[in-house]
């Protein structure tokens, strides 16, 4: 009980800086889930028109013509920046593709060898996606002039056509017209609050007690290195269950009924907490390794920075590349973040169980295995530390 | 002052956890970054999407638009129904077309596949539309038009503009370089550790030999910022070999390290003295500083300098890290100087107003308690 | 004899606890001035003040004939600290420390050299040059301490228990060298809770408690300002309650203890003590073993004004 309460009001004395990483790091995660559902582009990743530029040199019915066929499906603004200005417009992905329609446009269709001038962002897909449309609309007035038609005529018959819709079906199973509830890209960003908050006060604490000579002190005592170890495993249990709890009130408030509505919130809860789980057995571990206190900080930070890229927090699991995403499968980030996009896309299938539920259950039962092997890995660590001394 | 200037450098380069530290870090996860997404830093190409096609009518004029555009814009594979809706379900095509009379598509949900696949049907179903239209109003015309469609030579021009086109997941290498050189603040915070009275012994002895407060700190920092600036030089020669985009001659890299490095220890340094609690806790501040400032200026999400720009410009004037990777952007991106030179201004200003204040402090400082 | 330091009416408070309570001391130039207390009395308080390193509430600090801040710098030229704590620099070694801290007072490198080579030959480290604090003893490390406090042959020497876990060899070396700075004109300030140590080199003595001064003068006068004289001790003796009775009242015995094996009494100063004690227990056929006779020490004094002991 003792070594337990030493814990606990060590803890306590470090819960000035603990409650300001908390509080950052849940404004961070906070932040990040707006900005990722609010951006212009989340990567490339899903995307249902393109931002265009325009130039009209030309300004005629067909340059005009051209500019009402592409706002049809995308977002098109006539601009006067500055080159300077349009570059970093692309490079935030604000803008996707510049059009600058050249003087003698319209001539240049109806002979049949219009070159219209377009600089492409950063995303190939996007600027194909442009010029296909661009292309497209140029030919259908070269056929249509071909045809007799006037230009008014042309342009007219081309936006009519252009008005049929394909017959496409989404598939929605996510309930959401083919998106996400926000705070699922909440949920996606929670390893990155669990593991820093946890990383840096665990490790503080431990390095009290891996001092010199508290060590030894703690050797002369009569408590076996079980009951100490059993007894910091409690408290630092309590510690992560404390976080948990101010993290899902916060989102609770945050989200109100579309979170506590959702039909598979056990399930949310149940992913959060094994990642939790595995974020504190990172941290045991990073406290046994580390006697330095300059060395902890700097180690928490790639430690729960690595983890969130590679693990697929920051970048989504379908940007890794195949090597990556199969060295990912190491870290319990991927796993989580994986029940995260079944929890977020699947969730009719996950209520009908089936493949998916099982595909989720595995999720949790690999991140609990990592759980348990990290603390086995720190326990022999310690050992193994002892043994040297 | 060259004797404090000695003995400090000479204590700080022998405290191995401390300078070590501070420069594999950043090295560390200058790695971790390039592993994650180091294959999208250049502008990524074109892969056709995976379409999957149900056949139920076959002699369907659609069927010869996909054959002659498979393998450029979509790669097909014919399937019946049950086995498309698995397909799809285990992702193996982004949309499935069932062709007969009528042609419809299923996509999962909308994404840039989903609109190239429903792009695809549109134009097919818009030229017939067309083809109707003419032979309604101008039949006569038909073979012009027909004629019209097999030889345009209608197309685009690809230009650049002024300044290059990057990969915003640059901006992650820039805000990694943003948060190494904010990093400096922990030598900083350990400079004033060794200065000030009521955190160290050593301190205590400091503060009553005769010697100037400014040329403590000083020595201190001009000790600390030597060591950082060569641990910055080492990551830039290390990302530059993983690939990134660093535009600039090398005078003008430099010049943005040295300023990063004073900021980052001047701002240490200001932690050090302003906040009047441990050691410890000190640390832990630097740490929550450093990437707070980092994470504004995009070290996790690579939009956040661009949403931040939006919504509270004047925090990407102000904040370190954001000035940082944008004289990186800029050098990169830019022709004109005048952007980079703002920036680094602005950083070596925010520096000398930071020391200032240290010195202030610290200056006529004594103490309730040590 | 000009005062190098003047306190007056110091107060000073850690939130509801009062450190040092209108503490009143002069030190004198050329003196070895003692600051004997228990732990807690306001020792280390009172030199941290003098050294403008606390903020105080009340009174005044007169250094050198004018106050001390913490930018007093020609002031600080002349004073050299050796802390409680060992303050040095981890990471250099012994003689770079030494030669550090003096070079932050000499600036001419030549005398510097000089300077920093007696003060290692002073504290005896010459074997030790090239190692750094971790690789020393505690002994040693005390003794590196010192060293940089003092390299730079300062006018005004304080010294916060200086000899804490230090051996007894070495303790005995440090209280010499002290000695010889103060022949060669530093006047030293030396806080300590060793009497001994303190009776040993000090010239004069402020003995405190809860931050008050309660008693001042040479060891000599504060001996003279208690009633006991003189000490006695009888060992491997066997009373009865009417001899014990007897026995107190003996001419000049003021206290008498017996825990049933060794007899303690406390006399007033007076010349035939002891004579008259073995002349009654002989009267009386009074088996004993050893005895011995001590004069008072410093912790008698304390214990008398304060009634506990300085060990406290």
């Amino acid at each position: 009980m003792t070594v337990f309460k030493g814990y606990l009001q060590l803890i306590n004395r470090n819960k000035g800086i603990g409650l300001i990483y908390l509080f950052i790091f849940i404004v961070m995660t906070f932040i990040l889930q707006n900005a990722f559902s609010s951006s212009p582009d989340t990567g490339g990743f899903s995307v249902t028109s393109i931002n265009i530029a325009v130039v009209d040199n030309d300004d005629s019915i067909m340059s005009q013509g051209l500019i009402d066929y592409l706002k049809r499906d995308n977002n098109v603004e006539l601009r006067d920046n500055t080159d300077e200005e349009l570059v970093e417009l692309m490079y935030y992905d604000y803008i996707d593709y510049v059009v600058v329609i050249p003087k003698g446009y319209e001539e240049a269709v109806i002979k049949g060898d219009a070159k219209v001038d377009v600089t492409k962002g950063s995303s190939m897909i996007r600027g194909v996606f442009g010029d296909i449309s661009i292309i497209e609309f140029s030919n259908e007035m070269h056929v249509l002039k071909a045809a007799g038609y006037t230009n008014e005529e042309a342009v007219e018959s081309a936006l009519i056509a252009s008005a049929e819709k394909a017959d496409v079906e989404i598939l929605d199973s996510s309930g959401n017209n083919g998106t996400v509830a926000e705070y699922y890209h909440f949920m996606r960003y929670v390893p990155f609050l669990y593991l820093g908050v946890l990383c840096f006060l665990v490790g503080n604490v431990m390095l009290e007690f891996r001092k010199d000579d508290v060590k030894r002190r703690i050797k002369c005592g009569a408590i076996s290195p079980l009951t100490h170890g059993i007894s910091s495993f409690v408290a630092f249990m309590l510690l992560s269950l404390l976080i948990f709890i101010i993290t899902w009130v916060t989102s609770g408030i945050f989200y109100g009924n579309e979170l506590l509505s959702d039909s598979n919130l056990g399930l949310i809860l149940l992913n959060t907490m094994v990642m939790l789980a595995a974020a504190l057995s990172i941290s045991f571990l990073i406290g046994v390794a580390v006697k330095d206190d300059n060395a902890l900080s700097g180690i928490a930070n790639v430690v729960s920075l690595g983890l969130c890229f590679i693990g697929g927090v920051f970048v989504p699991l379908e940007m890794l590349g195949g090597f990556m995403k199969n060295v990912a499968k190491f870290l319990p980030t991927y796993w989580y973040e994986n029940n995260v996009n079944i929890l977020a896309w699947h969730p009719e299938l996950l209520e009908q169980g089936g493949v998916v539920l099982e595909k989720y259950n595995m999720g949790i039962l690999v991140q609990l295995s990592m759980t348990l092997v990290l603390v086995v890995l720190a326990l022999v660590l310690r050992r193994m530390q002892n043994k040297a001394e | 002052m060259k004797l404090s200037l000695k003995y400090s450098f000479l204590n700080t380069i022998r405290e191995f956890s401390v300078t070590f530290w501070c420069g594999v870090f950043p090295l560390i996860l200058a790695t971790l970054f390039y592993l994650s997404f180091g294959a999208y830093l250049n502008n990524d190409e074109f892969e056709p999407v995976n379409t999957g096609v149900v056949i139920e009518s076959s002699d369907s004029e659609f069927l010869e638009v996909l054959e002659s555009i498979d393998g450029e814009y979509i790669n097909t594979k014919e399937y019946n129904l049950d086995d498309a809706k698995d397909a799809l379900g285990k992702g193996d095509i982004n949309g499935y077309y069932i062709v007969s009379e009528d042609i419809s598509l299923k996509v999962p949900s909308e994404g840039v596949s989903a609109s190239i696949l429903s792009g695809i049907l549109s134009s097919y179903e818009k030229n017939i539309t067309l083809i109707k239209d003419i032979l309604a109003n101008n039949p006569e015309n038909l073979d012009e038009a027909l004629a019209a469609m097999e030889g345009s030579e209608i197309g685009v021009n690809d230009v650049s503009l002024s300044g290059k086109v990057i990969s915003v997941n640059n901006q992650f290498f820039y805000a990694l370089i943003a948060m190494a050189c904010l990093y400096g603040n922990f030598l900083g915070t350990f400079a004033i550790n060794n200065i000030q009275a009521d955190l160290s012994p050593l301190g205590m002895r400091r503060s009553v030999t005769p010697t100037h407060k400014m040329q403590v700190i000083l020595s201190e920092f001009i000790t600390n910022v030597s060591i950082h600036f060569f641990n910055l030089i080492v990551l830039i020669i290390y990302i530059k070999l993983l690939g990134v985009v660093l535009g600039g001659n090398i005078g003008l890299i430099l010049i943005v390290c040295l300023a990063g490095a004073v900021n980052g220890v001047a701002l240490g340094m200001l932690i050090g003295v302003s906040c009047k609690k441990s050691a410890n806790f000190k640390t832990g501040i630097s740490l929550a500083v450093s990437m707070s400032l980092s994470f504004l200026a995009g070290l996790m999400f690579a939009g956040m300098k661009g949403v931040v720009q939006v919504k509270a410009p004047i925090v990407n004037l102000i904040n370190p890290a954001a000035l940082i990777s944008d004289t990186f952007y800029s050098m990169t991106v830019f022709d004109s100087m005048e952007r980079f030179t703002m920036d680094i201004a602005i950083l070596l200003a925010e520096t000398v107003v930071m020391l200032l204040i240290s010195f202030i402090i610290v200056r006529r400082e004594r103490y309730d308690s040590i | 004899m000009t005062n190098i330091i003047e306190i007056n009416n110091l107060v000073k408070r850690y939130k509801n606890i009062v450190a040092l309570d209108h503490l009143n001391l002069e030190i004198k130039e050329g003196e070895i001035f003692g600051l004997l207390g228990p732990n807690g009395s306001g020792k280390t308080t009172s030199i941290n003040c003098i050294l403008s390193l606390l903020n105080y509430d009340k009174g005044e600090i007169l250094v050198f004939g004018k106050p001390l801040n913490p930018d007093s710098y020609e002031s600080k030229r002349n004073i050299g600290v050796v802390f409680q704590n060992v303050a040095v620099f981890d990471k250099l070694s012994v003689y770079e420390n030494i030669d550090y801290f003096c070079g932050l007072y000499i600036k001419d490198k030549k005398e510097r050299k000089i300077l920093v080579n007696e003060a290692i030959d002073f504290v005896e480290l010459n074997e030790y040059r090239k190692m750094k604090p971790k690789q020393l003893s505690g002994g040693l490390l005390r003794r590196l301490n010192i060293a940089c406090g003092i390299a730079h042959k300062p006018k005004l020497i304080l010294m916060d228990e200086p000899t804490v876990a230090v051996d007894p060899q070495s303790r005995n070396q440090i209280l010499e060298g002290i000695k010889k700075l103060n022949k060669n004109g530093s006047t030293i300030i030396y806080t300590s809770h060793y009497m001994e140590e303190v009776e040993q080199i000090c010239t004069r003595i402020a003995i405190i408690d809860h931050g008050r001064c309660i008693a001042l003068g040479s060891k000599e006068k504060l001996k003279g300002m208690i009633n006991i004289g003189e000490k006695i001790t009888v060992e491997t003796i066997a009373l009865s309650d009417e001899q014990l009775k007897q026995i107190k009242e003996l001419e000049n015995i003021f206290d008498v203890n017996y825990d049933g094996e060794i007899l303690k009494i406390a006399s007033t100063r007076a010349a035939q003590n002891l004579v008259n004690m073995l002349n009654y227990l002989q009267k009386n056929d009074i088996q004993f073993g050893k005895v011995y006779t001590e004069l008072p020490t410093l912790n008698d004094v304390f214990l008398e004004l304060t009634g506990k002991e300085l060990r406290d």
